[in-house]
């Protein structure tokens, strides 16, 4: 993915603008972030290749955050928090890294990424390609942003307290996940989000994760 | 892009129930959308995304606008099975509502909505 940063030849003069404006806007800032994501797009359209720190920037930071912290030490989900919610995810307790985002709001939420521990019971209703594992990061994303800023979930799961998904509009891609720490460790205020598993678009794939997921049929 | 319908089409025939997947709530709490499964009768199963028109346009919005910051290149490889939500004229969604829209023969406009999901099981 990284690549060392090569000098533009003969491109879009867009390209240059944009990369201008990148250069005065403060890297904390929304506007930073929403400029790099299109510079991003127009470097792939010209097959130019990003500097080193500014690919990694556009990967750690997801639009409307300004400040992104991995936890020091890993925290521990018990699975009695599961009992009721996720099927393969109970029963154990789960050692989980941490990132802490701050938003464009100064929110702070927490999240970490239990997938690898429900994949294989999903395996075969997962998104299969690229471009829709994309697509549903950025789901997700965009209602973490929206989380950290309202404490609140847009999509929840029905007859399941407390299971939210993330729904990619016009598809069947859907992300799942749950609040599994209201008020932080410490009661600091801070929400650990955990996610749990995607849905791809197939046929039958959303059945299949309402069984192996939730333990339950869909209708 | 065509959608392969095989004996799968449900236009025109009868549903014969459905249940509500995941409920979609605006800022004000007000139910607006929902994901809901479907089972139409000599069709098979399927999958419906139903929204008020308000949340529709809500969400076309947010994704002509927000979301262009996060797109990515390999978002425009391949494009996804798309259907459109179906649309309710209704401020916001009830249990009324849905048995309604739902409560009998699959028109056109659902059809074009409709996600088949597989066969009626036995």
């Amino acid at each position: 993915m990284k690549s060392p940063a090569t000098a533009p030849q003969n491109v879009d003069p867009a390209f240059a603008a944009w990369a201008a404006e990148l250069q005065g806007l403060d890297p904390r800032s929304h506007a930073y972030q929403e400029t790099l994501g299109a510079l991003t797009l127009l470097a792939a359209e010209n097959g130019v290749a990003l500097s080193n720190g500014e690919a990694a920037k556009a990967q750690e930071l997801p639009p409307g955050f300004v400040h992104r912290e991995e936890l020091a030490a890993p925290m521990v989900v018990p699975g009695a928090q599961f009992e009721r919610t996720i099927l393969p995810l109970r029963g154990q307790d789960h050692e989980v890294k941490v990132v802490e985002l701050t938003s464009d709001q100064g929110r702070k939420v927490r999240v970490c990424d239990l997938r690898a521990q429900t994949d294989v019971s999903l395996k075969g209703a997962t998104p299969k390609t690229q471009a829709d594992q994309a697509r549903v990061d950025s789901a997700f994303l965009r209602d973490l942003k929206g989380f950290a800023d309202t404490r609140t979930a847009r999509d929840t799961v029905e007859g399941i307290q407390g299971v939210c998904y993330s729904k990619v509009r016009g598809t069947k891609l859907r992300s799942y996940w749950l609040v599994v720490r209201p008020a932080g460790d410490q009661g600091d205020g801070v929400p650990l989000i955990a996610r749990v598993g995607d849905c791809g678009n197939g046929t039958n794939y959303q059945q299949a994760l309402y069984r192996r997921l939730f333990g339950m049929n869909m209708s | 892009m065509s959608h392969p319908r095989e004996s799968s089409d449900p236009m025109g025939h009868k549903i014969s129930s459905y249940a509500v997947l995941g409920r979609e709530t605006n800022t004000a709490d007000e139910w607006v959308g929902a994901d809901v499964a479907v089972v139409v009768t000599d069709a098979g199963r399927f999958l419906l995304n139903i929204l008020t028109r308000e949340a529709y346009r809500n969400e076309v919005v947010q994704a002509a606008t927000s979301e262009l910051a996060s797109l990515t290149p390999e978002m425009f490889a391949a494009e996804p099975d798309y259907r459109d939500s179906y649309v309710v004229n209704d401020l916001a969604l009830t249990d009324d509502v849905l048995a309604r829209e739902l409560g009998g023969d699959v028109s056109p406009g659902l059809a074009s909505a409709l996600w088949h999901d597989g066969p009626l099981e036995g």
